[in-house]
């Protein structure tokens, strides 16, 4: 019974290895900096998480099926960009449209994705770069470089409100990973994603319908970059072509950080979370103490090895 | 085992230290006190910055500067890099906001995109002032601090036109597409080329404000074979990438490099002759301004809305009185 329950306990540790890797970052953040460790400044780094952690949950559900997506910022750009232009388009725009035109468009950029992937066999690599270019052409070209603003103060609100005093931002974060995390664990289209990461041949065999996982996986992802889209758009009050610029490397490294196998097959959503809030934390902790914005990059690159070191190890040691 | 069981002892002990931690930060009497005494030490001032980039000797220099105007003036500074995103340049207000910033110090990398950081300053009563670029929330800042590029893009047009003459071929290289600043200094250009309709403009590009985009698409340009007498770049950063366009292509005779900002490269390639003109930009005069404009308010003082610093042409003649 005792070995057992030590057994149990390692096994915790084990699986929330990056969970403690965060708070004790927090710790010496809050020793090193006491205004790190303020109410106001804790609420300010869940909520700057937030757009990378709800495009990181559709980041997990890719790169478990060992897939990628690298169109994820520019689908943002996108939709949020032609939701904007919706949003102005007419005075009393119902902002049930805009959202719709957003998602919408997500949507049928993860659809395109799924379909080049799963049906006409372009590395996922490959036809996700091309969305990723096609993506940030659109809106460019639309609003002729120009951003667009006079948003309504219905839309400003979507990223910029608080219900009883949660920011929205951090409501739609924790929607969007419940949902990805009772998909994954609690679902069967959940356990066929991790079946076609682990092997997908064997998948298929078990009578898995690979093709059609991985077109969900896509068309997921697509719809939470709309979401995300709106989001970033509705945070800075305009539509501009150029926002969310590498934003789909933030929502992978948040994913590695927090142990999704770029292999796939294993990770989960949680982890991910972790993962963003680590990145944030990086930044906030900087800007606040004054340190250089450049040496955050070599920070965030080596956690980033150092986690899929630690993830690795763990893998080696379980074989 | 032991080993294992070592860790397990190390992790259950920072676990419990963590809880420790919150539990003393979040309640209790000594965190006030702790606080209160972190609110006197902040009324001796921190005042915040932050910029849009740190990608070019420019804005490396306006961050120098607010280091130094700032400290000089009995402040602590901190300074912040948004990296030209709008979404990390609100998260950086918030976070002066919550650090309880005597003031802030924005050089914003987006027109519209800062209203929810800046309207959270304003509830939050800290002055904001808005350096070298403009927002569209004028309402939300205390003021506007900028030097008059427009009026600088005037003065190089009139120069490029004074040295190529009234029917020379032209290409722009312009900042991000979009911005303010791009706006202002292209909208110098126009307001003089108007009144010179023999003028062609041939290329009218971006070069995104660095030598990096600047390169490739002079390069681009002269690849064309179109016949240019003229590149006039929205700032140094660019027209240094197109000076060594220009070398390597054996062209630096044929073309004349018109930039903005007089940085001390840009000063240096004035002097040589690379450049044909510069503008003065004074970062340092608008940081000086915005703390000016701060004491004034201490002292209950009213501040104006907006601020320009006149701008200067800088050619071969003058450029020694520049240069460092």
């Amino acid at each position: 019974m005792k070995v057992l329950s030590k057994n149990s306990v390692m096994e915790f540790v084990k699986k929330t290895a990056i969970l403690w890797v965060m708070i004790i970052l927090i710790l010496i953040l809050s020793v090193i900096s006491p205004s790190f460790f303020r109410g106001q400044n804790l609420l300010n780094i869940i909520k700057q998480a937030s757009i990378t952690g709800v495009i990181g949950v559709g980041m997990t559900f890719v790169l478990i099926t060992g897939g990628i997506d690298l169109s994820v910022g520019s689908v943002m750009a996108l939709s949020g960009t032609m939701a904007a232009s919706v949003a102005v388009a007419e005075k009393n725009m119902p902002i049930a449209l805009v959202i719709l035109v957003g998602v919408g468009l997500g949507a049928l950029c993860g659809l395109i994705n799924g379909i080049g992937v799963s049906y006409i066999g372009f590395p996922p690599f490959i036809m996700t770069l091309g969305m990723m270019t096609i993506a940030r052409g659109i809106p460019l070209v639309f609003t002729n470089g120009t951003p667009i603003f006079g948003l309504s103060e219905e839309f400003n609100m979507i990223a910029n409100s608080r219900v009883l005093g949660v920011p929205s931002l951090v409501i739609f974060l924790v929607i969007t990973v419940l949902a990805g995390h009772i998909i994954l664990s609690k679902t069967v289209l959940g356990r066929r994603i991790y079946a076609v990461g682990g092997n997908e041949d064997a998948a298929r065999l078990s009578g898995v319908s690979t093709a059609k996982v991985k077109l969900f996986v896509y068309v997921f992802c697509g719809i939470l970059s709309g979401i995300a889209g709106i989001l970033i758009c509705s945070r800075i009050t305009s539509g501009n072509g150029t926002v969310a610029e590498g934003y789909e490397m933030n929502a992978i490294s948040a994913a590695v950080i927090g142990g999704v196998s770029m292999t796939g097959g294993s990770g989960n959503v949680l982890g991910m979370v972790v993962g963003a809030m680590i990145l944030t934390i990086i930044q906030n902790s900087f800007d606040i103490m004054g340190v250089n914005s450049f040496y955050q990059n070599i920070i965030k690159g080596i956690i980033i090895l150092l986690a899929v070191f630690l993830d690795l190890r763990g893998k080696k040691k379980k074989n | 085992m032991k080993k294992k069981m070592l860790a397990v002892a190390v992790c259950v002990s920072m676990c419990m230290m963590a809880f420790a931690g919150c539990t003393s930060e979040s309640g209790g009497g000594s965190d006030k006190k702790a606080e209160q005494t972190e609110g006197k030490k902040e009324e001796s001032g921190k005042v915040f910055m932050t910029v849009s980039n740190q990608q070019n000797e420019f804005m490396v220099g306006m961050a120098e500067n607010f280091k130094e105007v700032g400290e000089a003036a009995g402040y602590e500074v901190q300074l912040m890099d948004a990296d030209l995103d709008a979404t990390k340049q609100v998260s950086q207000i918030e976070t002066a906001i919550s650090e309880n910033a005597e003031a802030i110090l924005v050089e914003p990398c987006s027109v519209d995109g800062l209203t929810t950081g800046l309207k959270e300053a304003h509830d939050a009563g800290i002055p904001v002032f808005v350096i070298h670029n403009n927002v569209s929330a004028t309402d939300l800042v205390t003021s506007l601090i900028h030097v008059d590029v427009r009026q600088g893009g005037e003065l190089k047009m009139e120069q490029v036109i004074k040295d190529c003459g009234e029917d020379a071929k032209i290409a722009i290289m312009t900042g991000t597409l979009g911005q303010d600043t791009t706006n202002q200094i292209c909208g110098g250009y126009d307001a003089v080329l108007e009144k010179y309709p023999n003028v062609e403009v041939v290329f009218e590009g971006a070069g995104n404000w660095g030598a990096t985009d600047a390169a490739p698409l002079a390069e681009n340009w002269l690849a064309s074979g179109k016949e240019i007498d003229a590149i006039v770049c929205n700032n140094d950063g660019m027209a240094l990438g197109v000076v060594s366009v220009l070398k390597s292509a054996g062209k630096s005779e044929q073309i004349k490099v018109y930039g903005l900002d007089a940085t001390n490269e840009g000063l240096k390639a004035v002097d040589s002759g690379e450049m044909a003109a510069t503008i003065y930009v004074d970062s340092k005069a608008e940081i000086e301004k915005a703390f000016e404009m701060l004491e004034d308010l201490k002292a209950g003082k009213k501040v104006d809305a907006e601020y320009k610093v006149p701008s200067v042409l800088v050619t071969k003649e003058n450029v020694k009185e520049y240069m460092k």
